[in-house]
């Protein structure tokens, strides 16, 4: 399934990718998008990651042969380093232009 | 030449991997020598895939290779690279290596503190050990197929690098 930016938006792209995340990590509790237009930018809060001062996420290329045609900046953070809002990359926008995609209604993952 | 910090420093691990494999390959060598080349394969993996293309390296740090392993679980191009179809087995294959992946990453002299490393000597009760003295049972990539399996997945991330390059 060979994607193109013109086949799918930066949001429905993550959407995806978070969709499979979440169903084979449960320590993931709730998923960050931060907005960008030609780049994935997640960041997952999981139980099991380790602590850390500031949101340092991976970089990984454009997919399109997996139906990933952006960039994806993924980090995982833990559910306590999430409440202090730890310091972004630069030139991401803050903590409150981020929209929560997904997070467990319960704690757990059915 | 390399274009920026980022393909900078995938080229170094993919080179040091590379050294790594022809030293694992030589049981004439010591087994510390291939483990060595590969903590810092994994080291520099962690760090070139950390840094944006185009932007200037991150602090310099030992201890992102766990999490670069957490995150790579993620991704589809790594599943592809190792060559797992299914996407439980990829993420079940992944989370089977976090244990030793972090015993690799406190391989680095700068996390051992006084103990067990790849690179110098250290004391244990009163015992100094050479590097080369040491069997690590653990994480010989030549015979534990724990290790093997961690080699082979960072072998998948150097892969996924290139292709980048």
């Amino acid at each position: 399934m060979i994607r193109t930016t013109a086949d799918i938006s930066v949001r429905d792209a993550a959407m995806e990718l978070v969709r499979d995340n979440v169903r084979y990590e449960p320590g993931i509790v709730r998923v960050y998008l931060f907005p960008a237009s030609d780049e994935i930018r997640l960041v997952e809060i999981d139980r099991n990651s380790a602590d850390a001062e500031t949101v340092q996420p991976f970089y990984f290329s454009a997919y399109p042969a997996g139906g990933i045609p952006y960039r994806t900046a993924l980090a995982l953070i833990t559910p306590a380093d999430e409440r202090r809002r730890p310091a972004l990359p630069e030139g991401w926008p803050d903590w409150d232009a981020a929209e929560v995609i997904w997070e467990t209604t319960d704690g757990t993952h059915d | 030449m390399t274009k920026d910090w980022r393909s900078a420093f995938l080229a170094q691990a993919g080179s040091d991997y590379d050294v790594a494999r022809a030293l694992a390959e030589r049981s004439d060598i010591p087994v510390s020598h291939a483990l060595h080349y590969l903590q810092m394969t994994a080291e520099k993996v962690a760090k070139g895939f950390q840094t944006a293309p185009g932007a200037a390296p991150i602090a310099r740090s030992h201890v992102a290779f766990v999490s670069f392993v957490r995150a790579a679980g993620n991704m589809p191009q790594i599943q592809h690279a190792c060559k797992i179809g299914s996407r439980r087995q990829f993420s079940a294959y992944v989370q089977s290596l976090l244990p030793l992946a972090s015993v690799l990453e406190r391989l680095a002299p700068a996390l051992a503190g006084d103990g067990r490393n790849a690179e110098y000597p250290w004391e244990h009760d009163g015992q100094v050990t050479a590097p080369v003295e040491e069997g690590f049972l653990d994480l010989n990539v030549r015979r534990d197929p724990r290790a093997i399996k961690l080699m082979q997945f960072i072998s998948c991330c150097v892969d996924a690098a290139r292709e980048e390059m």
